[in-house]
């Protein structure tokens, strides 16, 4: 006879087993969709050691080939590579930088102050977003034309540094972390606004500008639309612009421009295992009570 | 140090109105407390002398000067917060000494002030430590060092003690008085605690609904309540209350209800009339066992239906005939639950109000 305790424990025992398998599953399908995910990335790398022939003969090249070298040489005679690298990074750290002056000062704004007509005006700002950035390329040529900035540098990071989901990342940072009364306590403590907003607001804010920074320079860096349409001078390309200048010839280096997409990647790639946690930290930030 | 005044001050928001007609006259080096219920508009009267919300109507003056349209940061005044409000990313240092920082003191002063304070406050261990490496207490001590190096002419409490816990908060009730004595510098002090307001206060203005109630000693408020509320809201545990109808028999007042019957003291006689009902109030600490016999006394022969055992003394809610009644007695004197009290009081001790409006009999003389 299987006594309460006995039937109690392999209720218990198969309860468990369930769990693991399903941890299992679960498991399988989180490796084959990071698989997915990476494959590309690791696939371009391999392609960067190939030649033309390899990658477009028979079957696809899944080990690492021996014309690296090459390549290199073909990326840097067909294209300014290092001088397009070097205003990305220009574009990405400027465009970056004033971001998170403009964005915090705004998002701080409609997070503290109170303004006729702030809802309506918060509101518009965020509709903005649904608009597809595509839409407003045309405006966005005609601006620049107008501001005498076509073919700078300065046109493909100055118009997107006032980003409505910047704003909107800070002011819920600033409504959901910053006290009032810390705000009040450095009013009676004499500091004006622009005190407060640098010495008690900005080094609060810190998470949140560290996930729009990030945020910032990966939109930045991997930007392609806007340079196509503002940048026509080659010593001006950025490095997707100049990668994708390559691909029209007939017989385009494949292998190079692989080659170049990986170094392209780098960067990134680099700045994200530094920044990973902090980027899940600034999003979710607020999110729950600490 | 300054004296403050507050001249007819009103605060609406939208319809709502939250601080009515505010009188009040505070002298320089006085410790003011404000006592209430939640709502009833201390902490919003608090933050219009600090200059953090807008007057609707009225003055204030600090000194001589009138500063309703003087910015916070002028007003010579400093204000230690519920949450203290310190700079999270600031060390201890540099929160006490942020408002040297802005009034572009010379290093060495600063320095000289924030050590001179520290000491004061036995924060100088900690100078070089964040907010979130300090206990409560002393989060608490660095709000009090923040307000204190200014050297302001007004201090301005709004419950700093509220987070603390029990023992920490008598530690640092006990440091605030000495501060004071020691700075003498005008106080208003923000609480809803009857006992930081009883054992700070030099006077305790207590407020219901924006109004205020009555201002007067801790002594006074408590033996002399102006009415109902303040003498139901002061005191731990709180007056007891019945309502009885006056009587009189050979020229002698008395106030009854069911089997309660108690001479009205003489003092009072030219307020009472026969048959007139009133509200009747004796505080638990008044009243004692036994004493039967004996003249000048009120009885309430009352049945034990529950003791609550409070240390050293012991709460025992009894009722004589309809009326329920606390008192206190000794631990070793603890009754058994249903047993009849001969309890009794001084009748200096029996408080009468106006059942219409509450007023005290006493205070109308």
């Amino acid at each position: 006879m299987i006594t309460n305790a006995a039937r109690l424990d392999r209720i218990d025992h198969a309860k468990r087993l369930v769990q693991k398998i399903f941890l299992v599953i679960l498991m399988g399908l989180s490796i084959v969709a990071a698989l997915i995910t990476v494959f590309p990335f690791i696939w371009s790398a391999i392609l960067a050691t190939h030649d033309r022939s390899t990658i477009f003969g028979a079957g696809i090249p899944l080990f690492i080939g021996d014309h690296l070298g090459e390549n290199y040489a073909k990326l840097m005679e067909m294209l300014p590579f290092w001088q397009a690298m070097a205003n990305s990074f220009f574009i990405a750290a400027m465009g970056t930088s004033v971001s998170l002056i403009f964005c915090s000062l705004g998002g701080y704004a409609f997070g503290v102050y109170n303004f006729k007509g702030k809802n309506a005006l918060f509101s518009f700002m965020l509709a903005t977003m649904m608009i597809p950035p595509v839409v407003g390329l045309i405006p966005f040529y005609l601006i620049v034309k107008m501001l005498g900035l076509l073919d700078t540098l300065t046109s493909v990071w100055l118009p997107f540094t006032a980003t409505p989901f910047g704003i909107f990342l800070v002011r819920q940072y600033v409504v959901s972390s910053i006290p009032k009364e810390l705000l009040e306590a450095a009013k009676l403590d004499g500091a004006g606004e622009l005190r407060t907003y640098w010495s008690v607001v900005l080094p609060l804010l810190k998470p949140s500008l560290a996930t729009l920074g990030i945020v910032q320079f990966v939109f930045f860096w991997n930007n392609f639309l806007t340079p196509l349409i503002a940048l026509n001078s080659r010593e001006k390309y950025v490095v997707t612009l100049a990668l994708r200048s390559i691909q029209n010839n007939p017989n385009a280096p494949w292998g190079a421009v692989m080659l170049g997409t990986t170094i392209a990647i780098l960067p990134l790639l680099v700045f994200y295992m530094f920044a990973s946690k902090k980027i899940i930290a600034g999003l979710t930030s607020g999110a729950v009570k600490s | 140090m300054a004296r403050v005044k507050l001249e007819a001050i009103n605060k609406f928001y939208g319809k709502s109105h939250i601080v009515k007609d505010f009188n009040l006259d505070i002298a320089d080096g006085e410790f003011i407390v404000f006592l209430g219920p939640s709502g009833c508009g201390k902490s919003t009267t608090l933050r219009m002398i600090a200059g953090l919300e807008d007057i609707t109507s009225g003055s204030v003056f600090i000194g001589d000067r009138l500063v309703n349209n003087v910015e916070a940061a002028d007003r010579n005044l400093a204000m230690v917060f519920q949450s203290y409000a310190l700079y999270p990313h600031m060390t201890v240092y540099e929160n006490i000494s942020f408002a040297l920082r802005i009034a572009g003191l010379a290093k060495a002063e600063i320095d000289e002030k924030v050590r001179r304070v520290a000491a004061m406050l036995e924060l100088s261990e900690f100078l070089n430590r964040k907010p979130s490496q300090l206990s409560g207490g002393q989060r608490q001590r660095v709000a009090m060092g923040r307000a204190m190096v200014r050297n302001p002419e007004l201090f301005l409490f709004d419950e700093p003690l509220s987070n603390l816990d029990t023992k920490l908060r008598a530690q640092m009730r006990e440091e605030l008085k000495s501060i004071h004595q020691q700075l003498k510098t005008t106080t208003i002090y923000v609480t809803h605690d009857q006992i930081e307001a009883m054992t700070l206060a030099d006077r305790i203005v207590i407020m219901r609904n924006g109004v205020i109630e009555q201002v007067g000693t801790p002594t006074d408020v408590f033996l002399h309540p102006v009415n109902t509320f303040v003498a139901g809201f002061i005191g731990s545990p709180a007056m007891n209350f019945f309502e009885a109808t006056v009587g009189e028999q050979a020229g002698q007042y008395f106030v009854e209800k069911g089997p309660i019957r108690i001479p009205v003291p003489r003092k009072l006689w030219p307020k009472v009339s026969p048959g007139k009902v009133v509200t009747a109030g004796i505080r638990p600490s008044d009243i004692g066992v036994g004493a039967k016999g004996q003249d000048q006394r009120g009885f309430l022969p009352s049945k034990v239906l529950a003791t609550e055992i409070h240390g050293a003394e012991v709460l025992v809610k009894a009722q004589a005939g309809e009326s329920a009644f606390n008192f206190h007695v000794p631990l070793t004197q603890r009754p058994e639950l249903g047993r009849t009290l001969d309890c009794s009081f001084e009748l200096d001790a029996l408080h009468l109000f106006d059942k219409q409006n509450g007023q005290s009999l006493a205070n109308t003389l």
